[in-house]
């Protein structure tokens, strides 16, 4: 039986993490993820699961720990924050390539300079071409099925790929919501034993993680790499299949909302499409189709199918809470690619919102509609990328 | 306000944020002390800070040129800083002990290697409390914490003959002093030294954090009882009793007894460019 409770984003998080009962964990504080790995701490000690914890000098430390422990043949997490994924980087790129794993939670927060703890998804989508699976989270329940998820489809034997889940800084991390956990037995039945594969304690079969190859078999391998990330499409709704059975909550790549015969329509991640989804109803009351269309697997991105649910539409926003400066915003290229693909073209424009934790507001939904509808009726497009919700 | 805050840091910026109670600002008061009795200006001095509770309440107050560094990294911003900076400006960083002895040790090492010419003041609230209270690398042993509820049992940088600072004048450091905040003058002639040494010099300087670290440990946010209980484990070198933890003063003076970083660079490149050799 479900138990129904009030947490935070990063209480739930954690909670699923130790519903997987990690072997390993390699901690390193940030503002605003420690949290998570704080309470996780505490399970350590408290003796609720079987993980070695190692608390580290860094977080480019905590990845390297983490590449180490799951090539040993663990189960392996860490959880981190901005410039913790920024300084993690590096060692991001080598759990992907030795095919690692890895599930890590990732509380979304502006990057430096300047200095700035509060939510945008600049980390994340700075991390966009590590090679890990990215899944993003509207509210704690979503981080929380996503990081019970992220278990099976990382260590799903197609994949066998590191999984980052996003949820938004404090605006999810820190606020208390409803949330229906998920019975430990069952959780833990869920997520499944680990199966390690090609373990370094294999000594009868020894391998090699990461060695030196040079450009006769180097474009093979990141080849393959695009290959298995190909098929963790698949995966991630097949887990989100059983994982229905379970809770009867339904996951998909994407979430589509009211977006069936929508004519205007938002692409809008996170917590921001919690609030947006309220304006939509406002204009489907109005008579006005609108729609929205709220991403949740970005790596790999399932450009075809959201290109079919986007198809009625003839103007789409795509709102970024992450720029790319001198070009658009990361979700706008993807959605661009998308809409290319299946030779659609509504009129496209981009947002840049809630950069540094500057709060989307319902206003700020009501008046990006407002000019999509206008779009629709006129087919003139003002500014193709513009900042909203900022002094200029 | 003081006469000194006044002439050196920005009004808006003090009273900073720190927790009531917190002891950085001793520290602070004791840099500031020292830059005024060596006779400098706002403008002699670049003044660098770092991540943490001691990034967060310095950063910004100097009245002067400064820099926010990412976590770890100030020290090598710092050195990169010391190539173009003419030598008769001063830089002073003011750090948190995770910054300095955890994330950063590899470029803090570095910088007493090449003997860059900065003053380091490492702010020790003994681990990391702006993120809530995790145990660090100067932790003492046994200590409760967040993340150490039965008490601090990993091989600290400061204990069973092993000390930080010893690790750093191996590394080449030419200063090294440490003090908790309540040693007032004493703290300022050592910072003074440090400013004076042309060459890397870090000051290790202790101070009571009774939001995390004395609530865990001591049970208490009661300031005075962290204060007390900081200022009895601390004696003057020499004087050290059994439970001393910090043994304060200079630690190693060599100053200006070896050729700094910049200056290093900047002769040897000139002597190649001019003769092709060394």
């Amino acid at each position: 039986m479900a138990k129904v409770v009030a947490v935070t984003g990063n209480e739930a998080v954690a909670n699923a993490l130790r519903q997987a009962n990690p072997d390993v964990c390699a901690a390193y504080p940030i503002t605003p993820q420690t949290d998570i790995m704080q309470r996780f701490s505490g399970f350590v000690a408290d003796g609720l699961v079987n993980t070695e914890l190692i608390l580290v000098e860094s977080e480019h430390s905590a990845m390297s720990a983490c590449v180490g422990a799951s090539a040993g043949g663990g189960r392996v997490i860490t959880a981190t924050s901005s410039q913790g994924l920024a300084l993690m980087w590096e060692i991001l790129f080598i759990a992907a390539g030795d095919r690692l794993p890895i599930v890590m939670p990732l509380v979304n927060r502006a990057l430096s300079a300047p200095l700035n703890i509060h939510g945008d998804h600049s980390d994340g989508m700075g991390a966009r071409d590590c090679g890990w699976i990215q899944l993003w989270s509207e509210n704690a329940q979503e981080a929380y099925d996503n990081t019970l998820q992220a278990f099976r489809i990382a260590e799903h034997m197609d994949v066998r790929l590191p999984v980052m889940i996003c949820l938004d800084g404090f605006i999810i991390s820190h606020s208390i919501e409803r949330l229906e956990y998920l019975d430990d037995a069952e959780a833990t039945d869920f997520v499944g034993k680990y199966t390690p594969l090609y373990p370094l304690l294999d000594v009868d079969h020894p391998v090699s993680y990461g060695p030196l190859i040079l450009p006769d078999l180097y474009m093979e391998y990141k080849r393959a790499q695009h290959e298995v990330m190909t098929k963790a499409g698949k995966v991630v709704l097949d887990v989100a299949a059983d994982f229905a059975k379970v809770t009867g909550r339904n996951y998909g790549l994407f979430e589509s909302y009211r977006l069936d015969d929508a004519e205007i329509a938002l692409v809008i991640l996170n917590s921001a499409a919690g609030t947006a989804k309220d304006t939509v109803d406002e204009f489907r009351g109005k008579g006005i189709r609108a729609g929205l269309l709220k991403p949740r697997l970005f790596r790999p991105f399932p450009y075809r199918e959201v290109a079919e649910a986007l198809k009625s539409a003839k103007a789409v926003c795509v709102l970024d809470r992450a720029d790319s400066f001198g070009g658009f915003g990361p979700m706008y290229m993807e959605i661009a690619s998308a809409m290319m693909l299946n030779g659609a073209k509504p009129l496209l424009i981009n947002k840049i919102y809630g950069l540094g934790g500057r709060d989307f507001l319902p206003e700020h939904a009501e008046l990006v509609l407002s000019e999509l509808a206008e779009i629709a009726k006129s087919g003139a497009v003002r500014t193709f990328k513009e900042y909203i919700g900022v002094r200029e | 306000m003081d006469n000194l805050s006044k002439k050196y840091l920005r009004p808006r910026k003090i009273p900073s944020t720190a927790c009531s109670g917190c002891g950085l600002g001793m520290n602070h008061k004791a840099v500031v002390q020292a830059i005024y009795d060596l006779g400098l200006e706002v403008e002699d001095i670049v003044w660098g800070t770092s991540i943490g509770c001691a990034g967060r309440q310095t950063f910004g107050t100097w009245k002067g040129d400064g820099f926010a560094g990412t976590h770890g990294r100030v020290y090598a911003i710092a050195r990169g800083l010391r190539l173009v900076l003419p030598p008769e400006k001063k830089i002073i960083l003011t750090v948190g002990d995770g910054d300095a002895f955890g994330i950063g040790l590899l470029h803090l090492i570095h910088s007493a290697r090449s003997n860059a010419d900065f003053t380091v003041i490492v702010n020790d609230n003994l681990g990391y409390m702006s993120t809530g209270g995790q145990y660090g690398w100067t932790t003492p042993r046994g200590s409760k914490t967040d993340s150490s509820p039965y008490g601090m049992y990993e091989q600290n940088l400061m204990s069973d003959g092993m000390d930080v600072l010893g690790v750093l004048r191996n590394a080449g450091a030419t200063f090294l002093a440490r003090h908790v905040s309540m040693d007032g003058q004493r703290a300022v002639e050592s910072i003074r030294k440090g400013i004076q040494n042309r060459g890397f010099s870090l000051i290790h300087m202790v101070y009571p954090c009774p939001t995390n670290f004395g609530s865990r440990e001591l049970g208490t946010r009661d300031t005075v009882k962290i204060y007390n209980w900081i200022k009895k484990k601390a004696a003057p070198l020499g004087e050290e009793k059994e439970n001393t933890l910090w043994a304060t003063g200079i630690y190693y003076d060599a100053s200006n007894s070896r050729r700094e970083f910049s200056e290093s660079i900047h002769r040897n490149i000139e002597k190649i460019r001019r003769t092709g050799t060394i």
